[in-house]
């Protein structure tokens, strides 16, 4: 006996496996998350003063990051309608950006980190640097596996266009919703470590 | 309508080799016992520590028998804290949701597999080498964990660190090794819950609505959401307590803190409590987790051995759903004694009570569904039987620790581990026996002995018995729990010191008489009485209704569900089953 | 599930790309606002608010949740609930406190 519901949906429920199985994650890490957030929040307004963002971190560079995190998400959502439409190299073009995106993110990000360890601010320095560096650190963690997967799917993976291409397009959506998440995590970070 | 053609790898087309077989599989079953094969050797193995704790206990600072052994107290500490994450993480949760869950589960609900195999099979790794390190911590130098299994800082923050020490040597730490080990078993326990919710809602067979799931399949359900939902908070608190230890951040360190007359030098302004919220917040579910699958097993055992239908389905099954829901919103109870407000207690302490009702539901639906039954008392059956008496002391004596007021006299005694024992050991743990001795001819094609059965189960009752209710009687005197002497050094425990060396030769005998078990398991692999039919206990539900033991794909060919999952007796036919894929 | 025709497609683009360029201007009031002087719970509420209307953007149109199954409304429902137990709730904890400050 095959698997069912691995491509098509299920009646009662209207998803294929792999959709559910995805927003199941998905609310598993809205609650990592939320728990970090709730320290942060809890740390903040335990704590006797708190810097404003911008006194220590780089918030043009941060902002810049944000608007090519959230071009990504164009790009991501673009190479999916792409395979809708059945042009597999349009797919090609808009995964790839969406990677270099990502990795330039990454690139920006290390470039922050470094400078902040010249200047000798690092997680122990201040609780501040502390929630900063974990959250950020947790994002970027989530943002490299997001990267990796895009990878295998522009790459190995996308042999299976030729043999199911349905199934191929499913887990462009699947890895765009992840995407997606890991944008909006970030459009939640930023403005909470550098805007406030 | 398309199918892909290698949803399941073409398992179909080709034999496998040793290693994608019995090693490296894909398959639930396969995946189900060796997560039950590696929490058994765990729950060994975390029984073992506890009857090394009860030798210092029943004879405190006297070397093990013929050894020159002596437990101190750094080496009780360290016992304590891991027999704990063993028994809970390693032991009773991978053996209930990820042994029993796996195995059992898809069966139930008519599928020929989970929704994930690959998935399925990355989360018994992960949660294998979540097992290997936290072994691994053992040969530390300086110790395993030794801040209990609730890692409460500042302790858990400082435990074995240097200040001036290296990342790496900050890393090979017991307390740091117990971080990251969670963070494998974590994860593990989540990409599990992911599978086990879409199987359960996308997998069903046809006609199986989810009123005619198996109670244990809903039960199963529920502690799916729990894993799903609660586990991430305290993966966050074990990143950040990671950080506090090898990075020097102060998520959990308050200002001005001192160790040993120096200041520890950290930024400080962060919060101990905080830790304790992100903790409980998982822990308590957890418990849930602990009981949930259990309940299940016995609800099942108890159908087929009283060949009726369970009384109150409908309600075992919206308890169980309202019980998973208030689970998330009583934590704080495990912290009325850390300075909260009259307002915020008042309202964990409402919900605990609350909390109560569904569980006091599905006990009574189970006793009550013994009323009129025709019982067959073979082993399962007096695991299951005894859960229930074992279960409502464990629940019943939560009640005053779930009163904020009351429990200013029982918080960190010994009353709260025998509360908690109760409900885990001749509670959790008999529904899980009775479940190996139930589902044993499934898998292996032979019964397990009676007679070896018997004397297992009745020498495990009597013991249990001895050794927690004293536990009891030491926490109302005030005994305070994780003391390495047992209390010899207090005044007011000198009245009920005895009772240690009662508890302690009771725990020894209870070991004794698992070797019954050990040998019955291995032994009647051998020379169990082979089954005659599939279906060797009569019963309804699906995973009877498999070749034994079931093959790849489990079914031979889709099966269809007629009716619900406990129709016995049901007037007007001669057999006094009717399995739920048989067409009327 | 191939039931997008072209047109339907070349509709949904639009809207991706409006949405694209709305989430873009909200990072430029985001950080305008940050450069005014507010008092700092203004500039929170407004900040945040910002990063909230961000985030419903992006679920409902890249995400597709506005026209997602009733399963996966009623698993992210849950989810909001728990979220905002653990966070108030705590915050709560702290506030209704016998122990004074507790840092």
């Amino acid at each position: 006996m095959e698997i069912p519901y691995t491509v098509e949906s299920r009646p009662d429920t209207g998803l294929y496996n792999a959709k559910m199985g995805i927003w199941l994650f998905l609310a598993s890490e809205m609650m990592l998350f939320g728990a970090f957030f709730s320290a942060y929040i809890l740390l903040r307004t335990n704590a006797i003063d708190w810097p404003r963002g911008s006194t220590i971190l780089n918030v043009p560079l941060a902002t810049l990051n944000t608007v090519i995190l959230i071009t990504s998400s164009i790009t991501m959502i673009m190479s999916w309608v792409s395979l809708v439409m059945k042009r597999f190299d349009r797919f090609r073009l808009c995964l790839g950006m969406t990677i270099l995106l990502g990795i330039t993110f990454l690139i920006i990000k290390g470039f922050e980190y470094h400078h902040k360890f010249e200047l000798g601010l690092y997680p122990k320095t201040s609780t501040f640097l502390a929630i900063y560096f974990a959250m950020t650190g947790v994002h970027v963690l989530h943002l490299i596996g997001g990267t990796i997967v895009n990878v295998y799917l522009w790459g190995p993976g996308a042999k299976m266009w030729k043999s199911d291409p349905q199934r191929f397009t499913n887990r462009l959506e699947i890895a765009g919703l992840y995407w997606h998440f890991v944008d909006l995590v970030w459009l939640f970070v930023f403005p909470t470590f550098y805007l406030l | 309508m398309s199918h892909s053609h290698d949803s399941h790898d073409s398992h179909d087309h080709h034999e496998l080799g040793f290693w994608q077989k019995y090693v490296f599989s894909q398959d639930h079953k396969v995946i189900g016992i060796q997560y039950a094969i590696t929490a058994l050797l765990f729950l060994f193995f975390g029984f073992s520590l506890m009857m090394l704790m009860r030798w210092q206990l029943a004879y405190p600072d006297k070397a093990l028998p013929f050894t020159k052994f002596l437990i101190t107290s750094d080496l009780y500490n360290q016992f304590g804290a891991m027999h704990g994450t063993i028994m809970v993480f390693l032991g009773v949760v991978p053996l209930a949701v990820g042994g029993f869950g796996n195995w059992l589960m898809p069966l139930q609900i008519g599928a020929p597999d989970m929704a994930f195999p690959k998935l399925n099979m990355s989360s018994y790794w992960a949660y294998f080498l979540g097992g290997v390190v936290m072994l691994a911590g053992f040969f530390i130098p300086s110790g395993h964990a030794q801040s209990g299994w609730t890692s409460y800082p500042p302790l858990s923050d400082v435990m074995a660190l240097s200040p001036g020490a290296t990342i790496h040597e900050k890393l090979w730490t017991g307390q740091s090794i117990w971080l990251v080990g969670m963070i494998f078993l974590i994860t593990s326990s989540l990409l599990g819950s992911v599978n086990t919710i879409v199987t359960i809602f996308q997998l069903r067979a046809k006609g199986m609505t989810m009123m005619r799931l198996p109670f244990f399949v809903w039960a199963q359900l529920v502690t799916g959401f729990l894993l799903l939902l609660a586990f991430p908070p305290l993966e966050a608190a074990g990143l950040l307590q990671l950080m506090d230890r090898l990075l020097g951040t102060s998520f959990f360190l308050p200002t001005g803190l001192v160790i040993s007359g120096k200041a520890w030098p950290v930024s400080g302004g962060g919060s101990a409590l905080l830790w304790q919220h992100l903790f409980w917040f998982l822990a308590h579910p957890e418990v849930y987790v602990l009981i949930l699958p259990a309940m299940g097993i016995v609800a099942e055992i108890i159908a087929n051995n009283t060949r009726k239908p369970l009384w109150g389905y409908r309600s075992m099954v919206f308890a169980s759903i309202f019980l998973g829901f208030m689970s998330f919103v009583v934590w704080a109870h495990h912290m009325f004694m850390t300075g909260m407000g009259s307002k915020i207690s008042s309202f964990f302490q409402t919900t605990t009570m609350i909390i109560s009702i569904p569980s006091v539901i599905i006990l009574s639906a189970l006793f009550i569904s013994l009323w009129g039954a025709s019982i067959r008392f073979n082993t399962p059956m007096l695991f299951a039987l005894a859960f229930l008496p074992m279960f409502g002391i464990g629940g019943l004596t939560g009640l005053p620790l779930g009163l904020s007021s009351a429990d200013i006299q029982l918080h960190d005694t010994m009353y709260v581990i025998g509360h908690f024992h109760y409900v885990v050991a001749p509670g959790t743990i008999f529904g899980l026996f009775a479940g190996i001795y139930f589902w044993y001819p499934k898998i292996t094609g032979r019964m397990m002995c009676e007679k070896l059965g018997k004397i297992h189960f009745w020498g495990s009752f009597v013991c249990m018995n001895f050794i927690f209710t004293p536990m009891f009687i030491q926490g109302l005197a005030g005994v305070s729990r994780r003391l390495a002497d047992g209390g010899q050094t207090y005044l007011h425990a000198q009245p009920v010191l005895h009772w240690n060396v009662v508890m302690s030769v009771a725990a020894w005998l209870m070991g004794i008489f698992q070797l019954f078990f050990i040998l019955n398991f291995f032994g009647s692999m051998i020379r169990g009485t082979k089954v005659t039919s599939d279906n060797p206990w009569d019963s309804t539900t699906l995973e009877w209704a498999t070749p034994t033991p079931p093959g790849h794909g489990n079914f031979t060919t889709p099966p269809e569900v007629f009716r619900g999952p406990y129709e016995y007796s049901v007037p007007g036919h001669d057999k006094d089953f009717l399995p739920q894929n048989q067409p009327s | 599930m191939s039931d997008h025709s072209i047109q339907d497609m070349q509709k949904q683009v639009k809207v991706y790309l409006t949405i694209f360029g709305m989430l873009i201007v909200l990072v430029g009031v985001a950080f305008g606002i940050s450069h005014l002087d507010l008092r700092t719970p203004v500039r929170i509420c407004l900040i945040l608010g910002i990063a909230l209307l961000q985030a419903i953007l992006s679920t409902a149109y890249f995400m597709h949740l506005n026209a997602e199954k009733k399963i996966v409304y009623f698993v992210l429902l849950l989810t909001a609930v728990f979220l905002a137990v653990m966070v108030f709730i705590t915050l709560w904890t702290f506030h209704d406190s016998t122990a004074g400050h507790v840092s």
